[in-house]
């Protein structure tokens, strides 16, 4: 019981945050280009990165604009949908006790096994930019 | 004879892992990876003070132990962010623009593979890059539409 009350929480948090995430990006229009968060990364380096965009096309894929997400960063679509995902996943677990044919240790199980493994399937660009990144910096101060 | 499990450390163990877990995705995106430090190391804090309370008073130390390695890990590519920029600010502009291009079509060249759409567009550009012809007269020709620019000296 106390890790189900753990969990529930956790649910009702991630579940919250993703929330916020599609309200921020229903907020603004993706051609204003007015979103609150910017990008440090080309702020400082005056270079795009392949996170350059996501919020402008997270306000296209909330408005059914498939085309025009695409545009602003071809990632975006994959990244939405782990989103998605993780929301709708959320929404279920909350209720995961009252599902009959399912064991609730069976679903926290494969939440913990299947969330990682579609993070890094939907965030394999930045992941694999950010570590490429780290790496040849690192490689051009050190070497 | 056995100990009672105790809820001690619970509260901070969950907090510490939703911190924990924010502070890893925000570390991954390029744009907002070094501001992940903030909640990464209000993540670790409380782990820890989490995983003291679960130790004195018998609570189960699995959700404060996996808060602390998740959060560890965010907040250390948060820290290697903060390092990249620091490093980035003492390279030139052409030092910088070397390293970006590189990773970034190395980047382009992998995800390609799996983006059918956006290999189409380039292949179609690069066939009207090759179309185009310069000598007194710019010729460009698209599927449709054929333009020629003379160009005179006055």
């Amino acid at each position: 019981m106390k890790t189900f009350d753990s969990y529930r929480i956790i649910n009702i948090i991630f579940a919250g945050v993703i929330g916020l995430v599609f309200i921020y990006s229903c907020l603004f229009l993706p051609e204003n280009g007015s979103h609150l968060i910017p990008s440090f990364y080309t702020d400082i380096t005056h270079q795009s990165s392949p996170s350059l965009g996501l919020s402008r096309a997270f306000s296209a894929l909330v408005r059914g604009q498939f085309s025009l997400a695409n545009q602003f960063n071809p990632y975006a679509l994959q990244i939405f949908l782990f989103f998605s995902f993780q929301f709708i996943y959320r929404l279920i677990s909350l209720n995961v006790d009252r599902i009959v044919f399912v064991n609730r240790k069976f679903w926290i199980r494969t939440d913990i096994l299947l969330s990682p493994f579609l993070f890094l399937l939907a965030f394999y660009p930045l992941v694999h930019f950010t570590l490429q990144t780290i790496v040849k910096v690192i490689g051009s101060i050190f070497l | 004879m056995e100990k009672i499990k105790t809820n001690a450390g619970q509260g901070f163990g969950v907090a510490g892992l939703i911190l924990g877990i924010l502070c890893l995705f925000m570390a991954f995106i390029p744009c907002v990876g070094v501001i992940a430090i903030g909640p990464g190391v209000i993540a670790i804090v409380l782990s820890i003070v989490g995983l003291v309370q679960a130790n004195n008073n018998n609570g189960a130390r699995g959700i404060n132990i996996a808060a602390l390695v998740v959060s560890g890990l965010g907040t250390l590519i948060a820290c290697v962010w903060l390092f990249v920029f620091v490093g980035i600010a003492s390279l030139d502009d052409e030092q910088i623009e070397g390293v970006v291009k590189e990773v970034i079509e190395e980047v382009v060249r992998e995800s390609n593979s799996c983006n059918t759409d956006l290999q189409d567009e380039l292949n179609q550009l690069e066939m009207q890059l090759d179309s185009l012809k310069i000598d007194k007269t710019i010729h460009i020709q698209a599927d449709s539409t054929k333009i020629e620019v003379h160009i005179e000296k006055k």
